[in-house]
């Protein structure tokens, strides 16, 4: 049984149980600066991470960050608790992100082959690798493994992308993810499937 | 179970999606499938290839987007004040909109107090303000000589309780993933380890194991996951430390629970570390050490 010394936590205090995320939920539909500050930092790490690891791109994944978190502050006061904020919250930045994601899918890829007087040159030569050396882990793997990854990954549809990462990265449960993508658990799982048997299709020789 | 429903199964095997059930034809089908082993092996190792290509938020992304995010709120906020300062100087500006004005207040009063139910309001009382620690958000002088301030108060109070009390261990989740302190994560985790049976904990256990900035913390939560080291999460998450952590006190620890159940997914693990490990030859060592005791071959040929 939880005593309470002394009673002014700006929390609600209620006879009802209230799970903490509940009470700065309610707090900071209140307008509690403070509160919306918290909610924000319980999530944005997750947040953060699925972005970036879904758009490999810092700018896009703070921008996602950014968009997503101000809608949530605008729209606080409509979470009515019909499902749980994580959802909510994850369902805005699915959207967001399947947008960009769609947006690159429909953006015609500009060739990085140069056919110049002096010949013909791949500008990519010349560029140097920054994911490889910005994290160390990636060093481990062979450079055609991780280049047989990206392409797989790049080829899954938007939605099997999304379900692969949130699965895989996130660990995110199958029914979470469905309700975060306003579909049920079987949808999501048909969709991993999917996405996972491309990828045995297309790694399965180097692994 | 055919060959083919059973390769379907193979993903939800390793993300744990599988029922008690399911779990149990597959694993029957496996040990009488040396095929269907070898397609199950093979999806092991791509999981853990696919483990190593998480991208690593680079560094000072999550400060900059809080800190743009705080501004962008801000911005908000005082483009919010400045509205009702313009409805203000409307007001002021003409007086005949004033009895309007205050006609609506009336109206708004009266509706709202028949609307609302007594009680459900802001506590009235004040809180004496010494006993707060504070941060002033907003100074506004006013034309009396008094001055109106915003405040964010944080106060403290104590609370005591057992594990099982939903409040206590939803303080000490959150102390153990969110305290910048990395001493309230550990002690925490110290505390919450006693329930690492529970889906919460558990899960509580493994992002500090992945994802914690302090290897004190990352330790600590290693040795609440020992019983659980047989748990397909659990063993993500050790592989993942094992080949990625920066700490060889982490790796270490993380090799000696791996081992303990002598699984075959481990045998690859280690046999990559092996070929791998090149800063620390104790790892490399140790690795190929728990590779002998489990008679498995050092190198992959």
């Amino acid at each position: 049984m939880t005593v309470v010394r002394e009673s002014a936590l700006s929390l609600e205090s209620r006879p009802a149980p209230e799970t903490r995320q509940t009470a700065l939920i309610r707090a900071a539909q209140k307008g509690d600066e403070l509160a919306f500050e918290r909610l924000v930092q319980c999530y944005d790490q997750g947040v953060l991470r699925l972005a970036f690891n879904l758009l490999r791109c810092s700018e896009d994944a703070a921008d996602v960050y950014q968009e997503a978190f101000l809608r949530v502050y605008r729209n606080l006061h409509t979470f009515r608790f019909d499902c749980s904020f994580q959802t909510w919250l994850y369902r805005i930045v699915s959207n967001l992100c399947l947008d960009v994601l769609r947006k690159r899918k429909s953006r015609k890829e500009e060739s990085t082959v140069l056919d110049t007087a002096d010949g013909i040159h791949d500008r990519a030569e010349v560029i140097p690798e920054e994911r490889a050396e910005a994290n160390p882990q990636r060093r481990l793997l062979s450079g055609e493994l991780q280049r047989r990854i990206e392409a797989v990954l790049s080829n899954l549809s938007p939605r099997e992308r999304m379900v692969f990462e949130m699965r895989h990265y996130e660990g995110m449960r199958l029914k979470a993810i469905g309700d975060a993508l306003g579909t049920s658990e079987e949808a999501a799982k048909n969709c991993l499937f999917r996405a996972t048997q491309k990828m045995r299709m297309a790694l399965g020789d180097l692994v | 179970m055919t060959c083919e429903s059973a390769s379907r199964y193979f993903s939800s095997l390793l993300y744990g999606e599988l029922t008690f059930e399911e779990e149990e034809k597959l694993r029957q089908h496996l040990e009488t499938c040396a095929r269907c082993l070898g397609d199950f092996e093979r999806e092991q190792r791509l999981h853990q290839a696919l483990d190593r290509y998480q991208a690593e938020i680079p560094g000072t992304l999550l400060a900059e987007c809080r800190r743009s995010l705080r501004e962008e709120i801000g911005e908000l906020r005082n483009h919010k004040r400045s509205l009702f300062s313009k409805l203000g100087k409307f007001v002021a500006l003409r007086p005949w909109t004033r009895p309007l004005g205050a006609l609506a207040l009336i109206a708004i009063g009266f509706f709202a107090a028949r609307l609302t139910e007594p009680g459900t309001g802001p506590d009235p009382a004040p809180v004496p303000v010494e006993a707060a620690a504070y941060r002033v958000r907003n100074i506004e002088p006013k034309p009396s000589g008094r001055v109106e301030l915003v405040v964010d108060e944080t106060r403290q109070r104590v609370l005591s309780g057992g594990l099982d009390d939903h409040r206590i261990r939803e303080f000490l989740l959150m102390a153990a993933g969110n305290s910048a302190d990395p001493g309230i994560r550990v002690e925490s985790i110290e505390v919450l380890k006693e329930r690492s049976g529970s889906d919460d904990v558990r899960d509580a256990l493994l992002s500090a194991v992945r994802h914690d900035a302090n290897a004190g913390v990352r330790l600590k939560a290693i040795e609440g996951l020992r019983p659980y080291a047989d748990h397909p999460d659990t063993r993500k998450a050790l592989a993942q430390v094992l080949l990625t952590d920066n700490n060889p006190g982490v790796r270490a620890q993380a090799i000696d629970l791996l081992v303990q159940n002598r699984e075959l997914d481990v045998i690859n693990v280690l046999q990559q570390l092996v070929r791998t490990e090149e800063e620390n030859s104790y790892i490399r060592m140790r690795s190929q050490k728990a590779l002998r005791e489990m008679n498995a071959s050092v190198g992959t040929f």
